[in-house]
C-alpha cells in the first residue's frame, strides 16, 4: 500500500509501477526452485521462476486437486512458461490455475515442472496445494479451487452480505484463495470485518471501522451532533433511537464502510424473519435495538446456535411481542392465565416444530409450554418505559411463574425460573426431528435458495442433524455458502425489496459520505436511497415486518410484486436525475465539495484513461456478479449511454446530454437521409457541433425514419449482425471518459465561458457512469440470483 | 477485458427448459388466456382473505339470557368469553356487562322468528328457533343478510392446523392436502381464472397463493404447478404503469425520457431472446404493467372516483366523516378506514369493475390485450388476537368513528363490514358511515352487483375460550361467508354446536376449538361453478366424482346443492 500511494503521488503509470513491483518482488521472493506438496496444506511462499521450477507431491489415496497461481506484470505472454505433469504438457493462463490429477494418473512421486522458456523473463508463482477432489464443509460438498472463482465471491457476497463493499482486489483476492479460507474471511460476525467492509481510499469518515459496531452504539453514534459524520448536526435527531427514522439509521449500518454487512444481514433476518418481532406491536425501540445487539453477541461469541435462541426467547422484546409477559401461573387455581401465542410459535418459527403426528401437542406441550413462559414481567420504570430485559426474580418473587417441571415433547422441562427451563428447552427443541427436518430449511430457503428441491434439502438436512446439538450457525452458513448446492445452476433467489435495495445502495455508493448520506439532499444530493425503495414497495419497515412474527416480505411476494417491479423501473427512469445529479456538490461535506469517486474504482489503462469499453463490462460485473447476461444488447445500451455526449471542449457542456442507444441510431439514421450518406460516423457527429442538427424534433413530430429509429427494439442478435450498429458500437467503445480531466471550461454569468480545471468535464463524466449504473438497475438482473 | 458472452441465451435455453415453475415460470405474453370475448355478464369471483385467522365467534354470537340454564351454549359462551369482550360481570370499572354487551352492540335475530327474513335458509333446520347477534357496527352485513344475500357457512375449515403459515397455504391453494414444502402449487383463483378462460388479478401489493395460476388449460391444467401467465397485480388501478418517453419533445433535452427509451428499448430487445428462469418475472411484470396500465389508464381516464369509495382511505374528501373537535366550517373530513390499503383496494376493485372486460384488437379483431378479470383477490390481516381482542379506547365515546384508534378485531371488523345497504328500506343503521363493501355496494349498479360473489374467510378460527390475554388462541373450524345477491343467504351448518358444550368445562390445559364439519372444498367448488359452470370439480378436484382419495367432509349431505338462486 505505501509504495502504490508513493507511486500514485508521483504519477507513475501501471507499466511503471509495474515494473517497480516486479523488481521489489524479485528481491523478496524466494529463490528456491522445488517445493514438496502436501495434501490440504497451502504453500505459503512465493517463487519468482525465471528458469525451472519444481513441485512434486507423493501419492495420494484419491484423485486431487492441484493449483497455483501465476503472476508476471511485465507483459511477458504466457506461452513463454510452461508446465508438464509427470511430462504431459499442460496449457497456463495468468491468475489461478487448477488441474486435477486422478489416483489412476498419479506416480509414487509426481513431477510439476515449471520452465520459462525465454531468457531475462521471470514469473511468480505462488499459492501452490494440493486438496482432494472431493471436499465437504460442515457436511455439504463444497467447491474445490477450481470451482470456486470471482464469480462464485460475488455471488456470496451478494446473498449473504448485501453485495459487501470489498475492493475489487480484495474479490480477486479471495476468489484465488481455498475457498473454505476465503469465507472464514468474508463471513465471520465480528462488528467490523474490515475486509468485507474496507475504508475507502483517503476515506475522512473512519469511526464506523473501529467502534460502533453494535445497534444501540450505533444509533447513538449517528445521531450524535458531536460525531464525526456528514451529516449537518441539526438533521442527526431523526437517527437515534427515539428520532423518527429510525430506520434509516439502521440501513446505514449496512451500507457505511468499516462494520460487517454479513453481520447485519444476519441480524436483519434474525430480528425480522426467523425470530421476528415488531415495533407495530408494543415492541420499543429501545428494547428492539437491544434484542438485534444480544442475538448478534451470542452469535459473535460463537454460541450454539440453540443458545442463541435461549437468548431470544428470554428477551424483553419478545415477552412484547408475544404478550407473555403478562403471563401468571395462578397456584391457587392451578390455572394458566396465559396466552399461549409464543407458547406456540417458540416451537414452530424458532425450529419449526408444528406437532405433525403428536397427538399431545396441542393439548399438552403448548399449554405446559405457555406455563414454563408465565413469570416474566417486563416492569415498567417510571419516565423510561417498559424495561430492556425480563425480569425473571420479579416473576418468582411474586409466585406467578410455574415452578414445577413442565411437560415438552413428552419430557420433562425443569428450571428454577423461566429462564432456566427456556434454557433446558433448547437442546431438546434443537434435537427434536421436526426441527432437524424444517429448521435447516427454514435457514437456507428464506437466506438463499428459492428453489430448493427434496434432494437438496435432504442434503442441507443431513448436513445439519451431523453437527449435533450444538451445531453453531456461523459453521452452516459458511459450509453452505462455499457449497456445490450453492453455486449450481439449480439455486435461484429472489431478492426482498430490501435486499434489493441495500444491495443497490452498496453497489453506487462508493464512499462514506455517500452511505451516510443515502440519498438525502444535505445541501447536495448524495449516495442511493434504501427507505425509499422500502416503502414505495410497501414492503414494511425494518423491524416493522409485514407478516408480523411471521417475517418480512419473501422473496415470492417480492418477485411477483409488479408494483416493485413498476416502482423500480419509474424511479429510475422518471426521477433518473436522484441518480446522475448525485455526483458531485459544492458545499454537502459539511461545506467543503465532495465528488463521487469513481475514477477509484473504475478501469484505467495504461495511458491514464478510462475507456468505454472497459467501463461497461466493469459495471455489469459489479452489479450483476457475472456476465452471463452481458451480451450485445447490454453492451449496446452500456456504451450509448456512457460515450454518445457531444464532444465540444469549448463548451461548458462537453461530455452532457448523454445519448441513448436508440436516440444514438435515430441521429444516424437522421444524418444519412439528410446527407444522403451510409456512414456512421457519430464520433465526428458528436464532435463536429453537429449532433443536434440530427433527428430534431419539428413542431412536435418526428419523421418517419426517425421515429422508427427512435421505438426500435432490437434484440442482441440484431445488433450483433448489424454492421452498421457494430460500427457505431466500436467507435463508442474507444471514447474515454474524462473522470481525471484537468482543463474544461463553466459558464459564468457576465464572463462567458471562463476556465474551470475540468471540473464540468468531471462531473458530467461522472454523470454518465452513474446513469450507466442507474440503466442496470432498471434490468432484470438486479431483482433475483440465478443462472 | 472481454466478457461479452454472444452465447448466453442459447446456452440458457437448457435450463429453462429443466427448471421447476417458479411463479412467472414461462416467457411472458400479453395475451395469456383471455382471448376470447368476454360476456359483460360474467361472473366475477371476490376473494378476501382474513388473515391471521379471525375470530368469527366475535361477529355472530349466541344469545345472552341470564334466565336460560347455565349448560346452554350462549351462557356456556358468555361466560368463557368475558375477557375477550371486555366484560364485567358487574358493570365495574364502566366495563359492559354481558347482558348490555349482547343488547347494545348486537343484533338480534331469531331463526324462524324476529328478524328472520322468510326467503333465508337453515339448510338441514339445525338452527330453528335459535337466537344469535351479528355485531352492530357491522350494519352492512347485517342489512346483507337481511336481503338474503350472505350466506354463512358455519364449522368450515380451510386449514387443518392450528399454524397460521401452512393452514393459510391451504386455504388459499384450496387444497386440505397441502403441506409446507408445496408452495408450487396453483391457487383456486388461479384455477378458476383459467378455467373461466380470464386473467386473475391482485388487488393488493403483492400476489398471493390464491392468485398463482395452474400449467396448462382447463379443465385438464395440473393443479400442482404454477404458470402465472394469466396473473395481473393492479395494486393501484389509479396509477399503474411505467413511465415513457415524450415522442414530441427534444429527445436531445430529455433525460428522464432517454433513460425510459433505453430501459424500454432494452426490455422489448430481451424479450426476444432467452432468459433464465430467474429473471422471467421481471420481464413479465414489464410488459403488463406497461400494457395494461396504459389500457386501464385510458379506461379511468371519464370514470370519477365516488367520494365514499375516495374517502376509505383519503382524508379531507367532502366532509365525510368530520373530526367533531375540528372547529372549521365546514370540517374537513377524514378518512373512514383505519387501514388504508383495504380502502385502496375496494377502489381498485371498483375501478376493474366499472371498466368491464377491456381490451385492445387488431385489425383482425384478434386480441392483443384483454384485461378479462375473472377473479380478484383482496386481504386484510391483523387477525391474530392472542391478547386484548377488543379495545375500548376512550375517545370512542365521543368520537365513534375516530379511524385511527385502535379497537381490537373490531377496527377489522368496521371497515370490512360496516356501513349500510342504502338500497334497503331499513337498513339497520341508516346513519352509519360506510365501510369498505357498502361503499362499493353503494356506487356499483345492480349489474355488476348481479355478477359478483364474494369470498371471506380467514386460515382457521379460534379456541372457544378466552385466555389469560383477554384474547383467544388459534382454533381450527370457523365462521365463512358467500356474499352475492344471486346466492341463497341464510344459514349453512349448526351455528352453535350443542356438542361443544361440554368442551367449555374441560380442564384449563386442554385448548377445546370449533370442530370442523365442512371443508371448503364444496361450498367453494359450488362458488367457482356459478362462475363458470362446471368448473367446481377441476378447481377442487376433490370433489370430482373421480376421485378416489378421502372425500372432504361435510356437515349435511347436500347443503350447498342450491347456494345459489
Amino acid at each position: 500500500m505505501l509504495v502504490s500511494n508513493m507511486a500514485r503521488a508521483q504519477q507513475l503509470s501501471p507499466d511503471q509501477l509495474s515494473t517497480i513491483l516486479i523488481i521489489i518482488n524479485s528481491l523478496l521472493l524466494d529463490q528456491e526452485t522445488e517445493i514438496k506438496l502436501e495434501l490440504s496444506q497451502l504453500e505459503n511462499d512465493s517463487f519468482s521462476v525465471n528458469n525451472e521450477f519444481v513441485a512434486s507431491f507423493d501419492q495420494q489415496a484419491q484423485d486431487i486437486e492441484f493449483c497455483f497461481h501465476i503472476s508476471n506484470g511485465s507483459g511477458t505472454p504466457i506461452n513463454q512458461l510452461s508446465l508438464t505433469i509427470n511430462g504431459v504438457g499442460q496449457t497456463l493462463t495468468f491468475g489461478e490455475n487448477c488441474f486435477t490429477i486422478p489416483i489412476a494418473q498419479q506416480q509414487a512421486e509426481n513431477q510439476l515442472v515449471f520452465s520459462v522458456n525465454q531468457q531475462g523473463v521471470s514469473f511468480q508463482l505462488s499459492d501452490f496445494g494440493i486438496e482432494p477432489t472431493q471436499q465437504s464443509s460442515a457436511g455439504l460438498a463444497s467447491l474445490t479451487r477450481s470451482g470456486w472463482d470471482e464469480r462464485a465471491v460475488r455471488k456470496v457476497l451478494k446473498i449473504f452480505a448485501f453485495g459487501g463493499h470489498a475492493h475489487e482486489a480484495q474479490i480477486i483476492e479471495w476468489s484465488n484463495m481455498r475457498p473454505r479460507d476465503a469465507i472464514n474471511e468474508m463471513l465471520n460476525f465480528d462488528e467490523h470485518n474490515l475486509k468485507l467492509s474496507p475504508l475507502a481510499a483517503g476515506e475522512k469518515y473512519i469511526e464506523s471501522a473501529s467502534q460502533h459496531g453494535k445497534l444501540v452504539d450505533w444509533q447513538n453514534f449517528i445521531s450524535d451532533p458531536a460525531s464525526n459524520l456528514p451529516i449537518p448536526p441539526d438533521r442527526r435527531d431523526q437517527y437515534g433511537l427515539d428520532g423518527y427514522n429510525f430506520d434509516d439509521a439502521y440501513n446505514r449500518m449496512i451500507t457505511v464502510r468499516g462494520l460487517n454487512p454479513f453481520r447485519q444481514k444476519i441480524g436483519f433476518w434474525e430480528t425480522n424473519y426467523h425470530l421476528a418481532t415488531n415495533l407495530d406491536a408494543s415492541v420499543s425501540r429501545y428494547q428492539m435495538a437491544i434484542y438485534y445487539d444480544l442475538i448478534m453477541e451470542a452469535h459473535e461469541a460463537g454460541l450454539p446456535y440453540k443458545d442463541v435462541m435461549g437468548v431470544a426467547a428470554k428477551s424483553a422484546a419478545v415477552a412484547m411481542q408475544y404478550g407473555h409477559r403478562n403471563n401468571e401461573w395462578n397456584a391457587d387455581t392451578q390455572e394458566c392465565e396465559c396466552n399461549d401465542d409464543f407458547a406456540r410459535e417458540i416451537h414452530q418459527l424458532y425450529y419449526g416444530i408444528f406437532g405433525i403426528n403428536d397427538p399431545d401437542h396441542e393439548d399438552v406441550t403448548i399449554p405446559e409450554t405457555a406455563k414454563m413462559l408465565t413469570g416474566m414481567p417486563v416492569p415498567y420504570i417510571s419516565g423510561f418505559g417498559f424495561s430492556l430485559t425480563v425480569d425473571f426474580a420479579e416473576g418468582l418473587q411474586d409466585e406467578v411463574h410455574h415452578l414445577p417441571p413442565v411437560n415438552i415433547f413428552g419430557q420433562p422441562i425443569a428450571g428454577a425460573d423461566a429462564a432456566a427451563k427456556i434454557d433446558n428447552l433448547m437442546p431438546v427443541s434443537m434435537q427434536h426431528p421436526e426441527s432437524l427436518q424444517n429448521l435447516p430449511i427454514m435457514i437456507i430457503s428464506v437466506l438463499a435458495d428459492d428453489n430448493l428441491n427434496d434432494a437438496r434439502k435432504n442434503q442441507l438436512r443431513s448436513a445439519w442433524a451431523g453437527m449435533g446439538v450444538n451445531r453453531v450457525l456461523l459453521d452452516f452458513l459458511r459450509g453452505y455458502a462455499i457449497s456445490e448446492m450453492f453455486h449450481s445452476p439449480e439455486q435461484i433467489k429472489y431478492l426482498t425489496s430490501h435486499e434489493r435495495a441495500l444491495y443497490l445502495a452498496n453497489k453506487h455508493n462508493l464512499d462514506n459520505l455517500e452511505a451516510y448520506f443515502g440519498g438525502a439532499y444535505y445541501d447536495g444530493r448524495a449516495g442511493r436511497t434504501v427507505g425509499s425503495v422500502i416503502s414505495e414497495d410497501f414492503a414494511g419497515d425494518f423491524f416493522e415486518p409485514l407478516h408480523n412474527v411471521f417475517g418480512g416480505q419473501n422473496s415470492q411476494e417480492a418477485s411477483d410484486s409488479a408494483l416493485a417491479f413498476e416502482r423500480n423501473y419509474n424511479r429510475l427512469t422518471d426521477r433518473e436525475h436522484e441518480i446522475r445529479d448525485a455526483v458531485v456538490c459544492e458545499e454537502c461535506d459539511l461545506g467543503d465539495a465532495w465528488q463521487k469517486k469513481w475514477e477509484t474504482v473504475l478501469p484505467q489503462r495504461s495511458d491514464g484513461n478510462f475507456y468505454v469499453e472497459d467501463v461497461a463490462p466493469w459495471l455489469w460485473n459489479h452489479v450483476v456478479g457475472n456476465m452471463d447476461n452481458y451480451t450485445e444488447l447490454e453492451r449496446a445500451h452500456l456504451y450509448s449511454l456512457l460515450g454518445a455526449a457531444r464532444i465540444d471542449l469549448d463548451d461548458d457542456n462537453d461530455g452532457d446530454y448523454a445519448f441513448d442507444f436508440n436516440l444514438v441510431m435515430c441521429v444516424i439514421a437522421d444524418y444519412q437521409v439528410q446527407e444522403a450518406a451510409s456512414d456512421a460516423p457519430i464520433l465526428d457527429i458528436l464532435t463536429d457541433r453537429t449532433w443536434d442538427d440530427y433527428c430534431r424534433v419539428s413542431s412536435g413530430t418526428y419523421e418517419a425514419h426517425e421515429l422508427a429509429a427512435l421505438n426500435a427494439e432490437l434484440s442482441g442478435s440484431d445488433i450483433a449482425n448489424d454492421p452498421e450498429i457494430q460500427d457505431v458500437l466500436n467507435q463508442l467503445g474507444q471514447v474515454t471518459i474524462p473522470l481525471l480531466a484537468t482543463e474544461g471550461w463553466r459558464y459564468q454569468s457576465g464572463q462567458g465561458l471562463v476556465p474551470d480545471g475540468g471540473a464540468n468535464l468531471r462531473k458530467h463524466a461522472r454523470e454518465r457512469v452513474s446513469s450507466a449504473l442507474g440503466f442496470i438497475f432498471t434490468t432484470p438482473f438486479v431483482f433475483a440470483e440465478g443462472q | 477485458m472481454s466478457n461479452i458472452n454472444f452465447n448466453r441465451r442459447q446456452f440458457l435455453q437448457a435450463a429453462l427448459c429443466s427448471s421447476v415453475s417458479l411463479g412467472s415460470g414461462v416467457m411472458p405474453k400479453l395475451v395469456p388466456n383471455a382471448n376470447a370475448a368476454i360476456a359483460a355478464d360474467a361472473k366475477v369471483l371476490v376473494n378476501l382473505f382474513l388473515d391471521g385467522g379471525p375470530d368469527m365467534r366475535h361477529l355472530v354470537v349466541p344469545e345472552y339470557d341470564p334466565s336460560a340454564p347455565a349448560n346452554t351454549f350462549g351462557r356456556k359462551y358468555w361466560a368463557n368469553r368475558m375477557r375477550s369482550h371486555n366484560l364485567s360481570d358487574t358493570g365495574a370499572n364502566g366495563l359492559q356487562t354481558p347482558l348490555q354487551r349482547w343488547n347494545d352492540d348486537y343484533f338480534h335475530i331469531t331463526v324462524g322468528g324476529s328478524n328472520w327474513n322468510g326467503s333465508l335458509v337453515d339448510i338441514g333446520n339445525t338452527n330453528t328457533g335459535i337466537t344469535f347477534g351479528i355485531w352492530r357496527e357491522a350494519g352492512w352485513l347485517i342489512d346483507m343478510f337481511l336481503s338474503g344475500h350472505v350466506a354463512m357457512v358455519f364449522n368450515a375449515v380451510g386449514g387443518t392446523n392450528r399454524a397460521h403459515d401452512l393452514s393459510s397455504l391451504m386455504l388459499e391453494q384450496g387444497n386440505l392436502l397441502s403441506g409446507l414444502n408445496d408452495r408450487d402449487r396453483s391457487g383456486w383463483g388461479g384455477r378458476l381464472a383459467r378455467s373461466a378462460g380470464g386473467n386473475s388479478i391482485a388487488l393488493t401489493n403483492s400476489p398471493s397463493a390464491f392468485n398463482f395460476g395452474p400449467v396448462g388449460s382447463a379443465p385438464n391444467y395440473d393443479p400442482d404447478a404454477i404458470d402465472n401467465i394469466d396473473l395481473i397485480s393492479i395494486e393501484n388501478s389509479r396509477d399503474i404503469g411505467l413511465f415513457d418517453f415524450n415522442p414530441s419533445s427534444n429527445q436531445h433535452y430529455d433525460f428522464d425520457g432517454k433513460m425510459a427509451r433505453a430501459a424500454k428499448s432494452y426490455y422489448a430487445g430481451l424479450r426476444k431472446e432467452q432468459v433464465a428462469t430467474a429473471y422471467l418475472k421481471a420481464l413479465d411484470h414489464e410488459a403488463k404493467v406497461r400494457e395494461f396500465g396504459d389500457l386501464i389508464a385510458s379506461r379511468l381516464e371519464n370514470i370519477v372516483l365516488p367520494d365514499e369509495i375516495q374517502a376509505l382511505y383519503s382524508n379531507n374528501i367532502g366532509s365525510i366523516n368530520p373530526d367533531p373537535t375540528d372547529t372549521q366550517i365546514p370540517p374537513d373530513g377524514r378518512r373512514v378506514l383505519r387501514r388504508t390499503s383495504f380502502g385502496r383496494q375496494i377502489r381498485n376493485l371498483y375501478d376493474l369493475i366499472s371498466i368491464g372486460d377491456v381490451y385492445v384488437q387488431d385489425q383482425n379483431g384478434i386480441d392483443e390485450l384483454r384485461l378479462g378479470a375473472r377473479t380478484l383477490s383482496m386481504n386484510y390481516g391483523g387477525w391474530d388476537s392472542h391478547g386484548e381482542q377488543r379495545e375500548i379506547p376512550a375517545e370512542l365515546a365521543t368520537d365513534p368513528n375516530n379511524p385511527f384508534v385502535y379497537r381490537g378485531i373490531e377496527s377489522g371488523l368496521r371497515d370490512i363490514f360496516g356501513g349500510q345497504l342504502e338500497s334497503l328500506a331499513s337498513p339497520s343503521d341508516p346513519n352509519a358511515l360506510h365501510g369498505g363493501f357498502s361503499a362499493l355496494w353503494k356506487h356499483l349498479p345492480q349489474a355488476d352487483r348481479d355478477k359478483m360473489v364474494l369470498t371471506i374467510a380467514g386460515e382457521f378460527g379460534r379456541q372457544i375460550r378466552d385466555n389469560g390475554d383477554a384474547g383467544t388462541d388459534h382454533g381450527k373450524g370457523n365462521l365463512m361467508m358467500v356474499v352475492c345477491e344471486g346466492c341463497r343467504g341464510g344459514l349453512y351448518g349448526e351455528m352453535f354446536p350443542q356438542s361443544e358444550i361440554v368442551k367449555y368445562d374441560e380442564p384449563p390445559n386442554r385448548t377445546p376449538d370449533i370442530d370442523p364439519r365442512t371443508e371448503i372444498d364444496h361450498f367453494l367448488a359450488s362458488v367457482c361453478d356459478w362462475v363458470v359452470p362446471g368448473s367446481g370439480v377441476s378447481v377442487f378436484p376433490r370433489m370430482s366424482p373421480g376421485y378416489t382419495g378421502e372425500a372432504p367432509i361435510l356437515e349435511i349431505a347436500g347443503m350447498f346443492d342450491n347456494l345459489f338462486v
